[in-house]
């Protein structure tokens, strides 16, 4: 038993150093680049592929992460090293995007239908909010606005 | 009872009828009845249909595509050259300082050794038809003299006071000039000259290196472009490095293990071959180490430091970089783009040596640089203008600028003749017709008219001289423009 626990332990630390190694290694294969949980094409600007990916970072802000992180302007996504992209992932963990700025932006409207406002109103029945006719099309307001708005 | 007993009567014959018809095509069908059995069947045997193998056959090598790039582009890397008249029979001469006079308005080549050292540094590029030919050659001009005249020969006085910038229109040989500027001061003291060429110097201004800011030197150092552009400069200045030994101890680490080198045992080349600090992302003092010894050294061994499209610096305020706080970062900002601005001002100099710039017509112009070379007057209140920066380049006696002036008709004469026998030239009625016809073809009888052709045939002498005079006036003496003309057909 004491045998069987050794070689277990042994086998366990091989398979930490044999990942440990790839952990240190720079990205250059085929393979998509993994940012906050989405995966970004290989070959993309980092500053393209950010402001593509992830939802609520434009190009501006993109252009402000990379400035941060310390990644020259035409930098790809294969190029990028290990504490580069947890550099990237702890910048935009300090940021509201993805699920964080959608969850608001449904509270925000949900607090509208709450409140009477006209605003709710029309999103709940599924017409455009800000003054845009009804007469032909609307066909964007009546896709998104329903009762349970999802994003 | 009646109907059923018919009806019944009726179903019992036609039954009868059919069993007899039965009957009889039975007995009709002799063939098979009198047949024997087959007995066991057995199923025919497969045969295995022959291979044919060839064992001598080589088996073929995958051909990957020729190139991603337009034929404009990939006519650089499918050596095309190679294809080329051998011009050794033209006996061309190499260009030289020493008899300069007695090239002029002649066809040269580089030095072989010389030619792989500008071709190294970058120094021929796109565009410029080098495909056509099989060695590099040029044409020692006006523009050639009178480089040699105020630039090279001062390369014994200090850089401070030997700054120029080639300005012209496209397609005027501001590159082909650089080039042969860097072959005259090679020609002229040999191996014991340090070239210092920047081809691109979009590169580090545009984004395309890396970044990391050293806090002793407050500057930004580049580790993808310092390292490239030093690897280069070890295999041109070679010889003259390997004749500067160091100036201090110097320590480093490469993969190897630790290096110490000591003042004057080893020399600068092993210095630049060994150490890998130009190229790692961190603080180092490797390029500052590198340029304090080209400095020290510069009395012995003159610096021709040069820029080709320096308007790419200029081309906008800031370059694509941007600080932590989201600033964009100055050009002279960079390790590289400091000396730079240095040497373009005179604030920092060799003792020995002289700056050479060149503009490039594919980028947009810049009021930045207009001003600072004079050529246009400093207005205090204009935006799109970098004052300081304009300023700086005023100092110190400001910078020479050479127009380059375009080829004079016996020039492009020369050139012609030049083409015409190294092969490059087609006299032809019209771009498809297959070759000139010879005036016994055109006898009576003989001449047949084919479909489509409806142009007359000329004498060759006189559609050479109709085709010098045409695309002399086209190009008014460009020579880029006036090689595209004769050269290239769509």
């Amino acid at each position: 038993m004491c045998t069987f626990s050794l070689i277990l332990h042994i086998s366990l630390l091989h398979l930490i150093l044999y990942e440990a190694q790839f952990f240190n290694s720079t990205y250059t294969t085929n393979m998509a680049v993994h940012i906050f949980g989405k995966s970004v094409k290989h070959n993309a600007l980092v500053r393209i592929g950010l402001a593509k990916t992830i939802f609520g970072v434009g190009y501006p802000t993109a252009q402000e992460i990379c400035a941060k992180v310390g990644l020259y302007p035409q930098m790809r996504m294969n190029e990028l090293t290990e504490p580069q992209l947890m550099a990237i992932n702890k910048e935009l963990g300090k940021m509201k995007v993805e699920g964080k700025l959608k969850q608001e932006i449904l509270e925000n409207i949900k607090l509208k239908r709450l409140i009477g406002s006209y605003a709710g109103y029309r999103h709940a029945y599924g017409l455009p909010v800000r003054g845009q006719g009804t007469r032909n099309n609307a066909n964007t307001a009546k896709k998104l606005n329903k009762l349970d708005r999802r994003l | 009872m009646l109907r059923s007993a018919f009806s019944k009567t009726l179903a019992a014959s036609r039954f009868q009828a059919a069993s007899l018809q039965g009957t009889n095509r039975c007995f009709s069908v002799s063939a098979v009845q009198l047949a024997k059995p087959l007995g066991k069947l057995v199923p025919a045997a497969k045969v295995k249909a022959k291979v044919k193998v060839n064992h001598n056959k080589k088996e073929k090598s995958k051909k990957s595509g020729m190139t991603p790039y337009d034929f404009k582009d990939a006519v650089r890397t499918l050596k095309f050259e190679t294809y080329a008249k051998d011009l050794s029979d033209l006996n061309l001469s190499e260009l030289s300082a020493a008899n300069l006079a007695e090239l002029k308005d002649k066809i040269v080549t580089f030095e072989s050794r010389v030619d792989g050292q500008i071709e190294l540094m970058g120094g021929y590029k796109k565009y410029q038809h080098h495909e056509l030919f099989k060695q590099h050659c040029s044409m020692v001009t006006d523009n050639t003299v009178q480089i040699h005249e105020s630039f090279v020969k001062k390369l014994d006085g200090s850089s401070k006071d030997n700054r120029a910038c080639l300005l012209g229109p496209k397609g005027v040989g501001k590159s082909t000039l650089l080039s042969q500027a860097q072959a005259l001061a090679r020609s002229q003291y040999g191996s014991d000259l340090v070239l210092l060429h920047i081809a691109e110097p979009e590169l580090f201004v545009q984004g395309f290196s890396d970044y990391a800011l050293n806090p002793t030197l407050k500057l930004f150092h580049q580790p993808m472009f310092t390292k490239r552009w030093i690897k280069k400069l070890r295999d041109v200045n070679e010889d003259v490095f390997k004749k500067m030994p160091l100036l201090k101890d110097v320590t480093f680490t490469n993969k190897k293990g630790v290096h110490n080198y000591k003042k004057g045992q080893n020399n600068l080349h092993e210095y630049l071959v060994n150490c890998h600090d130009f190229g790692i992302v961190g603080p180092s003092e490797a390029f500052k180490f590198f340029i304090e010894h080209l400095q020290t050294y510069s009395k012995d061994f003159p610096v021709l430091f040069s820029v080709d499209n320096v308007n790419a610096i200029f081309e906008k305020q800031f370059t694509n970089y941007f600080h932590k706080d989201m600033t964009p970062i100055h050009y002279s900002e960079f390790e590289i783009g400091s000396l730079i601005k240095q040497l373009m001002s005179g604030e920092f100099s060799f003792a020995k040596g002289g700056v050479l710039l060149s503009e490039s017509s594919d980028l947009g112009q810049s009021k930045t640089l207009k001003v600072g070379l004079k050529l246009q007057d400093l207005d205090p209140y204009a935006e799109d203008l970098d004052h300081p920066e304009a300023v700086s380049m005023m100092q110190n006696g400001g910078i020479n600028t050479i127009a380059l002036t375009n080829l004079s008709k016996p020039q492009a004469r020369t050139l012609m003749e030049f083409w015409n026998e190294s092969g490059v030239l087609q006299i032809r009625d019209y771009a498809t017709k297959p070759n000139f016809k010879r005036p016994e073809d055109l006898a009576e009888g003989a001449r047949i008219m084919k479909v489509g052709e409806f142009v007359n045939e000329m004498d060759p002498v006189e559609m050479y001289e109709k085709k010098l005079e045409k695309t002399y006036f086209v190009s008014g003496g460009n020579p880029g423009v006036f090689l595209k003309n004769n050269v290239l057909n769509y």
